[in-house]
């Protein structure tokens, strides 16, 4: 127990380089983390992610395979019980035992945690109270709903008076009014009692609500902590603005004007939703150009400072980004059009140049997968003029067609005969075809791949 | 006697299956481990609450019983008699809480309840029928007696062999250790041959010399309950508990 003398340290629970193995797999790796003094701290994470094996561990129920866990300057794995007497536990599916009735079962963790007598009585009445399932206080616990046993949970965990909350997915399986109601237990809790609420979870709308500061968990790795404006900003840093953009009429021309501006990452259709990626705010031109064209906007919304938004990008970052990105690396596509060298082309795909005197010519190139690269071109040669293009194009961004491409391919390595003058420094590979030469430059994975083709 | 021996077994067995088996199938077992308390007085209070219950039961029922004979016969047994039901029912005491220490062993370690139920009474059938069995079969192999040879030299080997390995199974050490107690003309519990038992003077055993044979059969019974209770002791306090 922390002294009586002296002052309280804000840090309530401090975590140093915890870490927790399964023989081969790591479920925690080096965790450092401190929550202080009357904060509600959110563990957000996949399922897996190492949130539940971090509180077993705060808990003293599992060993740490390295580091170590404090709370309230008590170690956990030392001296668990007591951690135990000042930290309150809701486990995810909470039991009861079925065949006591609520008051019995609070009767049996009070005495449990050393109170008897009318104080026991009348803590059980409060507390009855305060989660609202006075009600059926004397009904066996086999007969409560769920909301209702969760609600006696909270009252169970509240029996001991604790300085520390600790609540493992409160929320999950909970009516719409009953996790209002929770929510507002719970901010209540930390607001007006003082207490130290750590909850994990992957409901981001509800940990939004109530919670100060969160950490992101992804595979055992604390990714990022803090507050929600903290991340917010980490990410504005990062230069990722997310617009969701509805229009009409939908077309190619503003696709067009929109790969023209600079710091578009990538562009993505939701329903009728444009998703707009860029590193900088593109409202200002956009606004202009849509104004002045006729366009009518429906909806038009910069995210971020969304929970879910800022969960998506640190998920993306820790590499677990859809199978898209790294498959477009290995899959190059083919496209075929004709027209005369034009940089907008250029800038569309992201080559360095293009061109051919006479005929189609061809473009190999990754980074960009069939479906937009199909909606770059179409948007293109419509403001051209060519629509055989897009014929072309449809058909070779066919997954069938995509095999017959990949043979001729050779990945990483120089094609037999090249002509000197066409070795680049960075060239991922270089190809001989009929009477054209391709090479494609790979700079970074997911960035824009330089491609050009001679005659 | 045999009767208890056969049938005690599954009073133990009633009381211990289930016992940390069913708090972690219905989640209660995370709650209560969370709260303020050594985490063995969780596993030793499981198998303290049985033993008490046993004993509880056993010493009521044998004094009812006793209190029926003696209004039934009108005979009033005198002090050693009723020392040698007080031993008998302490003898069952530890038989039956030998079963109920493994039952909490195997609800350690298995998963389901009804597992646990079934590998216990699996055991118990085994060491009330087989083991004899199979005590008779390994001692026939190692002292052969159905040659002449065998018959002639191998005997005191084969009969010690057989009632060694007899005397693993709880099945075979309390009855042996109640028929001994309770039947004062029982004097010995080993084979004897016709020259020791010249000079002896027929009589019955004193209660002072019926403890001194059965002793030993105690102090099994008690080592292979403590033995039990202590792995499953050991299992639950390194085991992680989860929500499944």
């Amino acid at each position: 127990m922390a002294d009586i003398g002296s002052e309280k340290n804000d840090h309530v629970i401090e975590m140093s380089h915890l870490t927790k193995r399964y023989g081969k797999k790591v479920a925690v790796n080096d965790l450092t983390l401190s929550i202080h003094r009357g904060e509600v701290f959110g563990l957000l994470g996949p399922n897996g992610a190492g949130k539940t094996t971090t509180i077993l561990m705060l808990l003293g129920l599992t060993e740490p395979s390295g580091g170590q866990a404090t709370i309230e300057g008590m170690d956990c794995t030392r001296d668990p019980l007591g951690v135990k007497s000042i930290v309150g536990y809701l486990p995810d599916n909470a039991g009861f035992y079925g065949d006591m009735t609520g008051h019995q079962n609070l009767r049996f963790t009070g005495r449990l945690n050393g109170l008897e007598g009318q104080e026991l009585e009348d803590r059980i009445e409060t507390l009855l109270k305060r989660v609202d399932i006075e009600y059926a206080g004397d009904q066996k616990v086999g007969t409560y709903s769920k909301g209702m046993r969760q609600r006696l949970g909270v009252a169970d965990v509240l029996m001991k008076d604790p300085e520390v909350i600790i609540m493992d997915e409160p929320t999950l399986g909970i009516d719409p009014e009953g996790m209002r109601k929770l929510l507002i237990l719970i901010r209540e809790l930390a607001v007006e009692d003082g207490r130290t609420i750590l909850i994990s979870s992957h409901q981001l709308q509800q940990i939004q609500q109530i919670c100060d500061r969160v950490g992101i968990f992804i595979e055992g790795n604390l990714i990022v902590e803090g507050t929600l404006r903290e991340l917010e900003e980490h990410i504005r840093k990062e230069g990722s603005y997310l617009l969701e953009l509805t229009v009409q009429p939908l077309d190619d021309q503003l696709l067009g004007m929109l790969y023209q501006q600079e710091g578009v990452k990538k562009i993505e259709k939701e329903g009728d939703k444009f998703m707009i990626t860029s590193k900088k705010d593109i409202r200002p031109k956009l606004t202009q150009f849509l104004g002045e064209n006729g366009y009518t906007v429906y909806h038009l919304h910069q995210r971020g400072g969304d929970l879910d938004e800022i969960y998506r990008v640190y998920f993306e970052k820790a590499g677990q980004a859809d199978e898209r990105s790294s498959y477009d690396i290995q899959n190059p596509r083919r496209v075929r059009f004709g027209k005369k060298h034009n940089p907008a082309v250029c800038r569309y795909f992201g080559l360095e140049y293009c061109q051919k005197p006479a005929g189609k010519w061809r473009i190999d190139f990754k980074g960009q997968t069939g479906e937009r690269l199909y909606r770059s071109v179409r948007a293109f040669s419509q403001g051209n003029g060519g629509s055989a293009a897009q014929q072309t194009l449809s058909d070779y961004a066919a997954p069938d067609r995509r095999n017959e491409f990949r043979k001729s391919v050779r990945g990483d390595q120089r094609a037999v005969g090249i002509d000197k003058r066409l070795s680049v420094p960075g060239a991922l590979y270089v190809q001989r075809q009929l009477d054209s030469v391709f090479y494609v430059i790979h700079r970074t994975a997911g960035a824009n791949c330089r491609a050009g083709a001679w005659l | 006697m045999s009767f208890i021996a056969l049938l005690g077994p599954i009073v133990g067995l009633a009381l211990g299956f289930d016992a940390i088996n069913s708090e972690r199938q219905s989640n209660t077992l995370n709650r209560l481990v969370a709260q303020p308390i050594y985490r063995d007085s969780i596993i030793i209070g499981k198998f303290l609450a049985g033993t008490a219950v046993i004993a509880i039961v056993i010493y009521t029922m044998g004094i009812a019983l006793g209190a029926v004979g003696v209004l039934a016969t009108g005979l009033t047994p005198d002090g050693e008699e009723v020392l040698r039901i007080f031993f008998f029912l302490t003898f069952t005491v530890v038989y039956i809480a030998f079963w109920l220490a493994l039952a909490i062993l195997f609800s350690t370690i298995c998963r389901h309840s009804a597992t646990s139920a079934l590998v216990t009474i699996a055991l118990w059938i085994f060491f009330s029928i087989f083991m004899s069995l199979l005590a008779t079969i390994i001692a026939g192999a190692v002292y052969p007696i159905n040659t002449y040879y065998g018959q002639m030299f191998n005997q005191v080997n084969y009969y010690t062999l057989k009632l060694n390995l007899n005397r693993i199974s709880p099945y075979y050490l309390y009855s042996e250790a109640v028929t001994t107690i309770m039947n004062p003309s029982v004097r010995s519990v080993n084979v004897v041959t016709t020259s020791q038992l010249v000079g002896a003077i027929s009589s019955y055993l004193s209660l002072g010399q019926s403890l001194l044979l059965v002793w030993p059969h105690l102090v099994g019974l008690i080592a292979e309950m403590i033995v039990a209770f202590g792995c499953s002791y050991v299992g639950f306090m390194r085991q992680e508990i989860r929500t499944n």
